[in-house]
């Protein structure tokens, strides 16, 4: 009977996808579960990863006019009244907030107090349209007060029933881009332009394929009158909703008395858009890229950067180990590898001057014995490279790189760690 | 996968809905009607989007045989 190779990651995506992305997760260190139902820990693996996302989308929304700001974590239920379809949408999963102090329950407990109960219950937001649209009803006059460009990074609650890490929690981190235009054409336009901004950011930075397209009347946002969305195909052949971009109408506007005088002086109701993305990119992110050997992250997102450099005693050693880099390039290939790291592949294969250097953020691995496998396979230097992270997290090296802790152990034996100058190695 | 009978759709999806060989993206002239909506549940695939670089195709919604010239993204989804 031939010996099943074995994976990091058990089980493998053909034998359970749902437990194996479960299994990716945790080996990677990214999340884990709370105790609160539905709600997770994001650890510092995982959260660096939303770090960069949110570095690289904030510089892309500055860069198309928009500018941050913060709004309540609470809505007056009333808010919520306002708009009939969107109330709708989000009632069945909303967070309610009735007392606003506890006090002894006589039994030893804590209960809320009757006397605090609160005039107006407040809702945990679920989305912010109806607090922030109360708010540009302030701030709008004039046409002269338009268009208003807002983002906020915030968390939002919703009390979901069946939740997945990073793809479906109860409470979640996301950006919510709200704006107000003057006119239809205008706000539309922003709406189609933050849908690319999204479709440019999950391909440039995630490498991840999508489908730009318009929601049906059924999978529309409620309250929107158009929802365009991204679509990512996941090695399950299941579709994930990686961004929504949602044009408004006059909904909104007319429900929170968002009004201006236009330059004729008539007064008319404003145009609003909304749009976010949440951590589910980084479930996207996982399930995209990753194998059964574990995750694999593209350079411009994956938190650290490493190289591997063997270093030989001698020439035989030397093609010996040349010819299982080689190897592995292939299977980095597979796993979608740039130039720039294909460049440093190269590197890693000849160069041996790098050993001289004195200390720095890179890293030299050195093959202390010969591997037991005949080659080496992108798990093991993988593995090596999250050896390495774990000395040292600091590294502003070009290449990519994943966490797999449980095989730090594993290969320690067959690696020693050197660092050297990031120059050395023609970076 | 472009599809453009009501049989290849539900041999695209399958019976089985856990599996991971059976689905992937269809791409199916539609009108969204209630016929289509208990279809879809019972495969329990949904309509992701209407692509909007597609072009017009005139041709016959699947499902209810009416004609339409949108294809739109069929899937399970997540």
């Amino acid at each position: 009977m031939a010996k099943q190779p074995q994976t990091a990651i058990t089980p493998t995506r053909a034998e359970n996808y749902p437990e194996w992305y479960q299994q990716v997760v945790k080996a990677a260190d990214l999340a884990e579960n709370s105790d609160v139902r539905g709600c997770m820990v994001i650890k510092p693996w995982g959260y660096a990863i939303w770090e960069n996302i949110q570095k690289r989308l904030d510089a892309m929304f500055k860069a198309t006019g928009h500018e941050n700001a913060y709004f309540p974590l609470f809505i007056p239920m009333s808010f919520l009244e306002k708009e009939a379809q969107h109330v709708e949408g989000f009632a069945k999963e909303c967070a309610v907030v009735t007392h606003h102090r506890l006090e002894p329950d006589g039994k030893g407990g804590l209960q809320p107090a009757p006397s605090a109960k609160l005039e107006e219950p407040l809702i945990v937001r679920p989305t912010s349209e109806t607090i922030i649209g109360a708010t540009f009803a302030r701030w709008v006059e004039s046409y002269r007060d338009l268009p208003i460009l807002i983002n906020q990074w915030a968390n939002v609650v919703r009390w979901e029933l069946r939740t997945r890490m990073f793809l479906r929690t109860t409470e979640f981190l996301w950006q919510e881009g709200h704006t107000v235009h003057a006119n239809e054409a205008e706000a539309r336009e922003e709406t189609r332009r933050m849908l690319d901004v999204y479709a440019e950011f999950a391909e440039g930075a995630m490498a991840m394929p999508v489908i730009k397209g318009e929601k049906t009347a059924g999978e529309r946002f409620p309250g929107a009158v158009a929802t365009y969305s991204i679509e990512a195909m996941m090695q399950d052949r299941k579709a994930l909703q990686a961004g929504t971009s949602h044009f408004l109408g006059q909904n909104f506007a007319k429900a929170q008395e968002i009004k201006f005088a236009a330059e004729d002086g008539t007064l008319t109701y404003a145009w609003t858009t909304s749009w976010g993305v949440s951590t589910r990119l980084i479930g996207g992110l996982i399930m995209t890229h990753s194998d059964d050997d574990g995750l694999v992250l593209p350079p411009k997102i994956a938190p650290a950067h490493v190289v591997i450099l063997p270093i030989y005693r001698d020439d035989e050693e030397k093609a010996k180990s040349c010819l299982t880099v080689t190897r592995s390039r292939g299977s980095w290939r597979r796993n979608r590898m740039t130039a720039s790291q294909s460049a440093c592949a190269s590197t890693i294969a000849t160069s041996v001057a790098a050993r001289r250097s004195g200390n720095g953020s890179s890293v030299v691995c050195r093959f202390v014995s010969r591997p037991a496998r005949a080659t080496w396979s992108a798990t093991t230097l993988r593995s090596a490279a999250a050896m390495w992270q774990a000395r040292a997290r600091s590294s502003r090296v070009k290449n990519l790189w994943l966490p797999l802790p449980q095989h730090w152990r594993r290969f320690s034996r067959r690696f020693s760690i050197v660092p050297t100058q990031p120059a050395a190695l023609q970076l | 996968v472009k599809i453009e009978s009501l049989k290849e759709f539900e041999e695209f999806f399958g019976k089985d809905d856990e599996s991971t060989t059976k689905g992937g993206l269809a791409y199916c002239r539609f009108v969204d009607s209630p016929t289509m909506d208990e279809k879809l549940k019972s495969l329990k695939a949904t309509v992701r989007c209407v692509p909007l670089d597609a072009q017009d195709e005139p041709g016959k919604c699947i499902f209810t045989g009416q004609p339409s010239a949108k294809r739109g993204v069929f899937a399970r989804a997540y």
